[in-house]
Formats: C-alpha cells, structure tokens, sequence
C-alpha cells in the first residue's frame, strides 16, 4: 500500500501523541491528530481523505449516535479502529461497525500488529 | 489494498450509482457482505448483507435473502428482502418471497408472490445483520483491560526507543517522518528522564543505572535522527541490549514489515 493516510482522535494528548509517534515511524508520513470525532469532522477536509482512524474517545451508543457512523459519514470507507480501557466496548464496538478493537493497556508492539493487519501489503 | 481501494473510488467516480458490479456473465454462490452499493445482473445464490443499496438490474437473478439499507429490484429475485429504508420494485421486478421495508414503493407490473410488511422494526434489525461480523482484536486480554497509567506510556516508549535504535543498527531506511518521530520519542523520554517521574510517568521501578542507560540511548537516538550520529558506537549496542534485558522485551527486532509500506 502507498501514502495511508491516518489520524488519531483521542483528548489523551500523551496517548494521542504516543500512537502518533509510532505510526508516523512505521509508515513514514505524517500523522494528524484531533481532540474529538467533532473536531476530525470540522477540520479534516474530504481533500485530506483518511485511509485509517483510530478512536481512542468515547465511542456513543446505537448504530446512529456512534462515533464510527459520524467518522463514516464524513469520511465513506474509512477503516474505524476504537480503543478502550472498557471491555463492554468490544461489543458496542463491534456493532458499531469498527473495523478493530485495540484494548489498553496495550503495548507497542500491538500498534505494529494494526499496521501488519490493516496496511502491510 | 488500497490500490483495490483507490480504484474502486474511481469507478465510484465515473458512475457514482455502482460500488461493486456483478455482470450478467457472473454467477455467484455464497454469501455476499458489502460496505458499499452493488448492483447485480448475474445469477447470485446464498446471502446478501450490504450496508448500502443493493440493485437487482433486469436481468438479475437472485436466489438469496436480501438484507439492505436500500433494495430496488428489477430482475428477479427468489428469497426474503428486508430493507432498512426504502424497498422498490420496479415494473420488471419478479419476487417470490417476503419482503420488509417501512418505506415501499411499487410500480405497476411489478409481481410479487409472498407477504408484505411496511414496518419500522426492521431497521435495528438489518443494522444489526450487517454489523455482526468479527473484528480484528487487538491489546490486552478483556480480562486485564484498564486505563492507561504514564508509566505503560513510558515502557512503550522506551521500548519504541530500543526498536529505532534497532533498525538504525540494521540499517534499515530512515526517512523524514522517521526521523521526525525518533526524534520525538527520544525527546519524551528525555523529559521523563529529567522530571524524575515526579508526576508518575516514570515510576515504573527502574534502577538508577537502568535511567542513565536510557538517558544515553535517547540522547543516541536524538543525534541520530539529528544527522550527527551515523554509526553506532559499541558501546551503545552494548547498552541498548542491556536495556532490552532490564525491560524484558525480546532483544531481537520484531518484524519489520512496516517498512514495506513506506
């Protein structure tokens, strides 16, 4: 795959940054980051499309209120991956229609199992 | 991936009405789960999902049940339909089946053999079918889920640290992002370094030895990305093999595929 595009949502600006780090390094490209799935909706434009987002704030509830119908509504395709500390997120998840679920604590080398899983060709 | 991705948004492009197309000289068994609209004139028998439109062109043939957030046939099609928002049947349309929808349009000529519900119930229900599929899992076992403290960012970025260096000593490619977040990562670890843990990023136990260790890998990883360290002196490998064993992290680099893709 050439020039994936992700961004990271999360109001965790350690976490945030971090999982930014790490995925600026494995692909080599900029990385942008958004405090809120509003904030990723208001600035990111449809010229800036986004191949991969990983959520990492508060995921809603029902298929209509979640943050991965919001994300896809703006962004149609986009590879949703939600993180939580919440193991009852796993199912909301799921039924969302989150394409991956990272669960925290997680390490460095689970960052580098999304990109083998979602990007590496 | 992406390049099958890239070229179906052309196609989108050059008729925005076609996600995936199934021509009259395809047949298809098995189950079909679309995130996309598709529009079927072959012979298709099993399970349709799709999180989009399904069209059944004229000469379509479908023997499957049929669940959509839009269904409009023109073909034919044996098996129940469920719509979650707006059923058509066109004039050509032949169904042999129940179909659900709480919005349904039909045109004259069309014919159906099978009951007919307009029912807003249906709709949790199809989202529901089009969504229950698995995802790729990722982290902490369920059973070991919580919060992340500043000392599992910490470890993970020491251990970031150590898999830079790593490729830097196997000479694997670095580019300007690379760089940028080897540098990054180092300068957070410095921080942490100099803050002492005082607000329990690094308390994670380790000696004072262990610190100064990662002090100077940091500090090596910063002059590499920098452009004022090109070769590794021995005693850095030497330390970042030390810190490997501290931090109980595998001292060989795990797979490195991800350079692939840049």
């Amino acid at each position: 795959m050439e020039n994936v595009r992700i961004a990271v949502i999360g109001l965790d600006k350690d976490e945030t940054a971090f999982i930014a780090t790490a995925f600026r390094y494995c692909v080599n490209r900029e990385i942008a980051t958004y405090e809120s799935a509003d904030a990723f909706i208001r600035e990111h434009t449809t010229a800036e499309e986004t191949d991969i987002v990983i959520v990492a704030c508060p995921i809603g509830s029902g298929d209509d209120n979640s943050v991965v119908t919001s994300i896809r509504k703006h962004s149609p395709g986009v590879l949703c991956i939600i993180t939580s500390d919440d193991p009852s997120h796993e199912e909301r998840a799921r039924l969302s229609g989150a394409d991956g679920f990272l669960a925290k604590p997680y390490t460095v080398h689970d960052l580098f199992a999304i990109v083998d899983a979602f990007i590496v060709p | 991936m992406f390049g099958a991705k890239k070229r179906r948004e052309e196609e989108k492009k050059q008729d925005p009405v076609v996600g995936t197309y199934l021509s009259d000289s395809t047949t298809f068994e098995g189950s079909i789960k679309a995130r996309e609209d598709i529009v079927i004139d072959g012979a298709v028998s099993g399970t349709i999902i799709v999180s989009g439109t399904v069209t059944v062109g004229k000469n379509g043939m479908v023997l499957a049940a049929i669940h959509a957030d839009d269904v409009t046939v023109r073909g034919s099609v044996t098996g129940d339909i469920t719509a979650r928002e707006t059923l058509e049947l066109c004039e050509t349309a032949r169904i042999a089946g129940d179909i659900r929808s709480p919005s349904l349009v039909v045109h004259g000529g069309a014919a159906l053999k099978g009951t007919c519900s307009v029912d807003r119930s249906v709709t949790d229900e199809v989202t529901s079918a089009v969504l229950k599929r698995p995802v790729a899992r990722f982290g902490a076992a369920p059973t070991h889920m919580r919060p992340m403290k500043p000392a599992d960012l910490m470890t993970a970025r020491l251990k970031l640290l150590i898999i830079m260096m790593k490729a830097a000593m196997e000479d694997y490619p670095l580019g300007t992002f690379r760089k940028e977040s080897m540098k990054e990562n180092a300068d957070y670890v410095l921080q942490c370094l100099v803050a002492g843990g005082s607000d329990g990023a690094f308390d994670a136990g380790y000696p004072a030895d262990f610190i100064q260790k990662a002090h100077t890998v940091a500090t090596a990883a910063r002059d590499i990305a920098d452009g004022r360290e090109s070769d590794l002196p021995r005693h850095i490998r030497t330390t970042i093999n030390d810190m490997c064993r501290e931090l109980s992290f595998n001292e060989t680099i795990p797979s490195m595929n991800f350079f692939k893709v840049a």
